[in-house]
């Protein structure tokens, strides 16, 4: 396969309400600023690949059409993705395709969300079925709820151990320039203390609703070493689907995390994620989550990664960081969550993470999830070649 | 090209303008194991699955969720594109040229009798300056036939003929809604929805699902005698509002398929392409397809149908299958061009079939007034 690596990063400072910038304006900055991060023009790129989440966020259809200008795609080639939460991987990743399949050389990437603008929990309430599950749709809190039970039901895990890793995620969310909810004073008993929004969900186990964008410049291989001192390298990427509603889906083995971390690991020669990844950023809208992914990813046995959180083994001085931004527990524009994994795993490679860079990162993997807690998405970049 | 690809299969629901005793779901279900039946694979022959659809024709959000099982993608590779699915077509090449891949299967699908074309099409307008005017793809149409017509001195019934040819080819296929053939006459009878559109000039409302299936060249000749070789592709997005565009040019499309010849070494595309499908929500826009395809030169259109070089029998047939104007499955309306474009190159097209043919192309469009196009071309060698 033709070598693809991240050659330049742009997002915009996420917030509850933008209210001085539309939605293309939003993805116009995150664009401008990926191409001034890249030191390339939009006249050297080849072509765009949009994503944002479900449409009924703010209330236009297909509007890659309506952003057409802003993303910098009028009169290149330009699709939408649309996956749901993996949409901003899922963009990446086709980026990645688009380069790897050699038909363009240089592709931009862009996703977003203005989540202001629309009824984000009644936009994912449309997501259950209209005939057997609009009468007790309950947007993602409630969903991510019975999967949160599920697990602690099943190996034994508590609200602390949930609590601890929000605390992680926002005192690491401190140090993002572009992060949303920063909560300096958090606490093990400040989050202990917030209500639930739905048991055993608290409201500082939740992420908050943002308006952002996200961009990324993929080059071929001879390209990017140009535009690149120090290109983030992609190694593997998957984006696996599973079923939603099955009878015996137990919601705490993720299948279609299990799958793809397989296929990556195996494509990128990882045969002990823990120890051989430097830095990891995963898409947990909800803490527990965190756990359920650690696990899904392999980065630790079933039902052990409780042990981990308490170690502070996730933690940016700890063995394995994750989430050295805040993660999405911090910002989640839902259209941008999942590219700002990939994007700040990229910069972690390249060592420009700023203020939140763990030191020595050689090689990190980024996460997404999305639809009925069924699609999972991976990307692992590195600093040299695959 | 790194690798060669093809189309090696495919399968349409019988289209409808409504049918309701089936939830897409089962329309998806039924078609992709027709697909796979007729290729003679199993599911597990698929290697990814691209779906093409829309959370506002559906009425749900991240519309993939419910039916990815449907369309066999449960723990497989799957991702969605959210354009007409040609677009899908597009990146699933891509996907397969990338290596990573040896088989895909291509899902597009809506039910738009669930939907209202108004609303799925005027909601693409922004919320500041388009949408007060209320405008959707027919008053948009309007607008660009009108600028179109004028500038050209095309006629009312050179755009009307389209209508008559696509709906006398359309009565031969099978999937087509509309089968009942039409004279000139009656087009130019039929009430103006949107001057100059009339009713026998648009598309009709339609239910159903089209899967294609893609192999890499090794899997390709063992799957099926006739692999249809995608030997170019391209895609483009013209500007987005209409007044900020030249509404009588293509030029995106004119792009994208010069991208495309470039790709499958076409220079003359009226003398090397023996057979084209094009989606035309409405008459007048086969018209300036054709002249953006460069089969004609601009504002030739008219000329060219009334030459008869379109039909069946010409020089190059445009939609044997009838076209958008029998059948526009939202989403799925550009797939099912690609499927019809490699039917009649691997000599399947039964009655429909252009004798001969060898090199098709296929058009797929997004957006109001044919904004993005997507162009495939397909050869039998």
């Amino acid at each position: 396969m033709r070598r693809a690596a991240v050659v330049g990063v742009g997002q915009t400072e996420c917030k509850t309400r933008n209210l001085d910038v539309t939605f293309p304006g939003l993805v116009h900055l995150a664009v401008t600023r990926a191409l001034e991060d890249a030191g390339l023009t939009i006249g050297d790129v080849d072509a765009v690949v949009f994503g944002s989440s479900p449409e009924y966020f703010e209330g236009v259809n297909h509007p890659e059409f309506w952003c057409g200008e802003a993303s910098g795609g009028y009169m290149k080639p330009q699709m939408r993705i649309h996956t749901g939460g993996t949409v901003g991987a899922s963009t990446g990743i086709a980026a990645f395709y688009h380069v790897a399949s050699g038909m363009y050389d240089t592709v931009l990437a862009v996703t977003a969300d203005k989540l202001s603008e629309g009824v984000v929990q009644l936009g994912l309430s449309t997501v259950y079925d209209p005939i057997f599950g609009r009468q007790f749709a309950c947007g993602a809190p409630s969903a991510v709820a019975i999967q949160s039970r599920w697990y602690m039901h099943k190996y034994g895990a508590t609200e602390e151990h949930s609590a601890l890793i929000a605390v992680t995620n926002r005192l690491n969310a401190v140090k993002n320039p572009y992060s949303h909810l920063k909560i300096p004073n958090i606490s093990v008993e400040m989050v202990m203390k917030s209500p639930y929004i739905s048991e055993p969900i608290r409201l500082l186990d939740a992420c908050p609703a943002s308006d952002g964008a996200c961009a990324m410049v993929f080059q071929e291989e001879k390209k990017a070493e140009k535009t690149c001192k120090k290109p983030a390298w992609v190694h593997a990427v998957s984006a696996v689907a599973e079923g939603v509603g099955y009878v015996d889906r137990d919601w705490a083995i993720p299948l279609a995390l299990n799958k793809a971390a397989k296929k990556v690991y195996h494509e990128a020669g990882i045969a002990n994620p823990f120890k051989e990844l430097d830095v990891v950023e995963m898409y947990e809208a909800f803490t527990y989550q965190e756990m359920i992914w650690m696990e899904g990813m392999f980065l630790c046995e079933e039902g052990t990664a409780m042990k981990l959180i308490e170690k502070g083994a996730h933690e940016m001085t700890g063995e394995l960081p994750i989430n050295p931004s805040g993660g999405v527990l911090s910002t989640n524009t839902i259209g941008a969550s999942a590219m700002q994994r990939q994007a700040e795993a990229a910069l972690q490679v390249m060592g420009k993470a700023g203020e939140h860079q763990i030191d020595g990162v050689r090689r990190g993997i980024a996460h997404g999830w999305g639809g009925g807690i069924q699609f999972h998405t991976l990307m692992i970049l590195g600093d040299e070649k695959p | 090209m790194p690798r060669r690809i093809a189309i090696v299969g495919s399968a349409q629901s019988k289209f409808k303008s409504k049918l309701a005793d089936q939830h897409y779901g089962e329309l998806i279900y039924k078609a992709v194991m027709k697909a796979l039946e007729d290729t003679g694979i199993g599911i597990e022959d698929i290697d990814t699955v691209v779906s093409a659809s829309c959370d506002m024709l559906d009425g749900r959000s991240i519309s993939n969720v419910f039916v990815a099982e449907a369309m066999g993608a449960f723990l497989k590779e799957e991702t969605k594109v959210e354009e007409d699915g040609s677009f899908a077509a597009v990146y699933t090449f891509m996907r397969l040229l990338s290596g990573a891949f040896d088989t895909a299967m291509i899902v597009a699908y809506s039910k738009g009798s669930e939907s209202h074309p108004h609303f799925y099409t005027g909601l693409q307008t922004d919320p500041h300056f388009l949408r007060p005017l209320d405008l959707d793809d027919l008053t948009v149409g309007a607008l660009q036939a009108n600028v179109y017509m004028n500038r050209y001195g095309v006629t009312g019934e050179q755009c009307a003929k389209v209508a008559v040819k696509n709906r006398k080819n359309g009565s031969k296929n099978p999937y087509a809604v509309l089968r009942k053939e039409v004279s000139l006459d009656e087009v130019m009878k039929s009430p103006v929805l949107a001057s100059p559109i009339r009713e026998l000039e648009a598309y009709p409302v339609t239910d159903g699902v089209c899967v294609v299936i893609m192999a890499a060249e090794e899997k390709a000749k063992k799957m099926t005698g006739a692999p249809a070789w995608i030997t170019g592709a391209g895609h483009i997005m013209d500007g987005f509002y209409p007044g900020h565009r030249d509404l009588a040019e293509l030029k995106g499309l004119r792009k994208a398929a010069g991208d495309a010849y470039r790709a499958a070494g076409i220079k003359n595309p009226l003398g090397q392409i023996d057979v084209a499908e094009v989606s035309e929500s409405f008459a007048y826009q086969e018209l300036m397809i054709c002249e953006a395809l460069g089969l004609c030169g601009p504002g030739e259109g008219g000329k060219l149908i009334d030459g008869g070089k379109t039909e069946m029998g010409g020089a190059l047939p445009v939609n044997p299958s009838g076209g958008a104007l029998c059948a526009n499955p939202f989403m799925a309306t550009g797939l099912v061009r690609i499927a019809e474009a490699a039917l009649q190159v691997s000599g399947m097209a039964g009655e429909r079939q252009v004798p001969g043919a060898k090199t098709a192309l296929a058009h797929g469009s997004s957006g109001l007034g044919l904004m993005a196009n997507a162009v495939v071309i397909l050869s039998k060698d």
